[in-house]
């Protein structure tokens, strides 16, 4: 088992990426030192005694000390940890989840949807260091909820695609819309997705039955994040449950039911 | 000062230790268990039990709500799987053990019962029993008591029994344990509740029914704890949202000889140490020489 550490983090940046979406940099050394792709961080507001869990977040990016995670707010949790601002401190714990190891295969394509750009991005990068063939399609309600276009544009990938339903950026639709054909026409090897879960179940239906790697970020209740209480299942095709804290958070979309 | 007792035979460093199903079967963090007095483990069952469908948790103020269903690889795979990879315990090995019925239990404890690291059995009374139509194993004192009895002629390690605390009479149940011939009881576990999810109009949880844990339980726990230990002579282990130092402190003043921490393992799993510390801290500073000095000092 790799080292898991409990740290107090200190906010050094926010961003509003919408009144909903917020942003986080938070100091955390040993963590943003140990992270790796795929991995993730379980968030405590510091003085909060009735929420008693952590919530789990995906890293978007890394940067020294640093680590990013960016966030909506759904419920009683995020929407006080929204009030945050620079300086304040959060226990976070981490790097947890099983890290993706880079594969052999060249020709990748990235699907994010919403939210799930930000652990998209933080493994594109490391994609990008592999010298990956890379393809990414990138969606949102709307151009202000697309967030990281810039980030993404600088990784310079072979394609680059936007999609918005209200047509505020790039092409009106939903990502699901060019999937079949860029994986067709560009030999996909293997495809990373994120997202709501109905992107994911549409994304596992179009490519179930194709020749190629498909993983996704799943998302669901945790309890420790360490995999000490079995309560982050989700369920395998053959029967059972994977426990997504620890053989996740990103799995097979193959072999899980969605 | 001194936070070692030996209570029937089994040597605990210290009065706290991990509740079952919070802390896995002892493989992850074994830096952290070794400090504690012991872990629990997660319930054994005879077959493995794949467990409930998500979603398994909900937060409420102070607590959860669990619904995990005994997710557990079953009895001959603990064994042979996990026991040896265990070695690296220093600290008490209780294997919680749980099943449908008093002859499940005894056939796991069978299975498991040559293992030298198993220093005791906490039962898992909580179980519903489908036989008998769903009803908790140790929802009825004869059913407890004959279960105790028959648990005790099949081994020589020491039996804790874990009761529930409602849908029945927690008294009668820890009586019906003494006079069964367990060797300490667990007082208690989660309690039974249900979410709703009002725009499906559904329960909420994959499994329906969850447990409920956190803070709010010690209240109901010190209370029946102090009752308790006026009706039976044997050692009771406290359990309830147990978070700090004090709380411990709490539960032995009523009158527990050790306590159980669970809830708390979900939020951090290094937690539990500082309360350990903590504990040495207070112990200190007020000049206490054994654990005996509060233990049930409070009589209601």
């Amino acid at each position: 088992m790799n080292k898991i550490f409990l740290e107090k983090g200190r906010i050094k940046r926010k961003i509003n990426f919408s009144q909903e979406i917020i942003g986080f940099w938070v100091t955390a050394e040993n963590i943003s030192k140990h992270i790796q792709i795929g991995q993730f961080i379980h968030i405590k507001m510091v003085d909060n005694a009735n929420l008693i869990l952590r919530r789990p977040f995906s890293v978007a990016d890394i940067k020294n000390r640093d680590l990013f995670f960016i966030f909506r707010i759904v419920g009683k949790g995020t929407l006080l940890m929204s009030k945050l601002t620079k300086n304040d401190e959060l226990s976070i714990l981490g790097p947890l989840g099983k890290p993706i190891e880079i594969p052999h295969e060249k020709n990748i394509l990235i699907l994010g949807g919403g939210l799930g750009v930000a652990p998209l991005y933080f493994l594109t990068k490391s994609l990008k260091k592999n010298k990956k063939n890379l393809f990414i399609i990138l969606g949102a309600k709307n151009s202000k909820e697309l967030i990281l276009k810039e980030a993404f544009k600088k990784l310079k990938p072979k394609k680059l695609i936007f999609y918005t339903e209200d047509g505020t950026y790039g092409k009106k639709g939903k990502i699901t819309d060019g999937i079949s054909l860029i994986v067709e026409k560009e030999k996909i090897d293997v495809v990373y997705t994120a997202g709501p879960i109905a992107m994911l179940k549409e994304v596992k239906l179009l490519l179930e039955n194709k020749a190629i790697k498909v993983y996704g970020f799943l998302e669901e209740r945790m309890g420790c994040g360490v995999g000490l209480c079995y309560v982050c299942a989700v369920p395998k095709k053959e029967g059972g449950y994977f426990h997504l804290c620890e053989e996740g958070p990103c799995l097979s979309l193959k072999e899980i039911k969605l | 000062m001194n936070l070692t007792q030996k209570i029937k035979n089994i040597t605990f460093q210290n009065p706290i230790l991990l509740a079952s199903g919070t802390y896995g079967f002892g493989l992850k963090f074994s830096e952290v268990i070794n400090q504690t007095g012991g872990i629990v483990t997660k319930t054994i069952t005879f077959n493995p039990l794949i467990g409930n469908p998500p979603p398994r948790i909900y937060e409420i103020e102070g607590g959860v709500i669990n619904s995990v269903g005994l997710e557990n690889p079953g009895a001959v795979y603990f064994l042979k799987r996990i026991l040896p990879n265990l070695k690296n315990l220093t600290t008490n090995l209780i294997v919680s053990v749980g099943g449908e019925s008093g002859e499940e239990i005894i056939k796991v404890i069978k299975i498991l019962d040559s293992h030298q690291l198993i220093c005791a059995y906490e039962l898992n009374f909580s179980c519903p029993n489908v036989k008998a139509g769903g009803i908790l194993l140790g929802q009825e004192p004869r059913m407890v008591e004959k279960i105790l009895k028959k648990v005790k002629n099949n081994t020589k390690k020491p039996i804790i029994a874990k009761i529930p605390a409602t849908l029945c009479n927690p008294l009668e149940i820890a009586k019906a344990v003494e006079n069964g011939g367990g060797d300490f009881v667990t007082i208690t576990n989660t309690i039974p509740g249900l979410v709703i999810d009002v725009e499906k109009q559904k329960p909420f949880l994959g499994g329906i029914i969850g447990g409920i844990s956190g803070n709010f339980l010690k209240y109901y726990s010190l209370y029946l704890i102090a009752k308790i230990k006026k009706i039976i002579k044997i050692p009771i282990i406290g359990c309830g949202g147990i978070k700090n130092y004090r709380d411990v402190l709490e539960y032995l003043s009523c009158g527990a000889m050790l306590v159980e921490v669970g809830t708390l393992n979900l939020q951090n799993p290094f937690g539990i140490v500082e309360i350990i510390k903590d504990l040495k801290k207070w112990a200190k500073k007020n000049k206490l020489k054994n654990l005996k000095e509060i233990i049930g000092k409070i009589e209601i």
